[in-house]
């Protein structure tokens, strides 16, 4: 059978790259999630697609000043600090909301949830024994002194000596 | 990623292929364990053909739920959706 892999999460009912759109892709049976790891000024690993976070957080509203710098300028906590799922009400980007696939209850739970740091993410594909593919960015170019295999206060080790297996979607020009 | 692989082997490696339009779709590189070409840039007999060499694919984003059926009929290996409910058996 196929292995179904749920693009950045339940994307269409969730907000994409979120701990709520992963355990939304898995409860409708999802085989794997996919998302992207993304990385902080200080050198953290957290989850994001797009550079500008804009679509996606409110960081528009958060740092107007500093819009639309890549989040390789912000902190963990400067993107902890963001509201990562109340544009999917507004925008309902793939229509579900209009169709009556997404339920009030489950909107609400959308509103202010977190950007997700890449611990949460294994820490959570742990809990539901499950698997996910992760997507890295391009962005910034990679840096001489990180460690792509143990990179710097990241769980990537538990997670390695887990027996699950990671599943890595490379872009080609990231070669570590 | 070549580090990643030389010290983690039990990991698998994809390649996304076409993610920008100039990108050539190339299934040949051995360092990569399953290739994830656009499916806008593929056709239909195209993956057919790489299945029939044994090439691992799991085509990205494939979303309406006819081309997800088709995929699953012969025989995909797996397939990046937005709508995972509508892959759901």
């Amino acid at each position: 059978m196929a292995t179904i892999i749920a693009h950045r999460g339940a994307r269409s009912l969730a907000p994409e790259n979120t701990l709520v759109a992963a355990r939304k892709a898995f409860a409708v049976g999802a085989d794997m999630w996919e998302t992207d790891v993304a990385v902080t000024a200080d050198d953290q690993l957290f989850l994001m697609h797009d550079d500008a976070m804009m679509r996606t957080t409110d960081i528009a509203e958060m740092f107007p000043d500093r819009v639309p710098a890549p989040f390789s300028t912000y902190t963990l906590s400067e993107i902890r600090s963001l509201d990562a799922g109340s544009w999917f009400e507004r925008d309902d980007p793939f229509g579900q909301i209009a169709v009556g696939s997404v339920s009030r209850s489950e909107l609400e739970s959308f509103h202010g949830v977190k950007v997700p740091t890449l611990r949460e993410a294994f820490e959570l594909t742990l809990e539901l024994d499950w698997f996910v593919n992760l997507e890295l960015k391009a962005q910034p170019a990679p840096k001489d002194s990180f460690d792509v295999v143990n990179p710097p206060s990241s769980p990537w080790q538990k997670m390695w000596g887990s027996g699950l297996t990671i599943f890595s979607s490379p872009q080609l020009s990231m070669t570590g | 990623m070549k580090t990643l692989k030389q010290r983690r082997s039990d990991f698998e490696v994809h390649a996304i292929l076409g993610l920008f339009p100039e990108d050539p779709i190339d299934f040949d590189d051995p360092f990569f364990d399953t290739f994830n070409p656009r499916i806008t840039r593929v056709t239909i007999e195209q993956i057919e053909a790489q299945l029939a060499l044994g090439t691992k694919l799991n085509p990205y984003t494939v979303n309406d739920q006819e081309t997800i059926s088709r995929l699953v009929e012969i025989g995909i290996n797996g397939l990046i959706t937005d709508f995972p409910q509508r892959g759901a058996r």
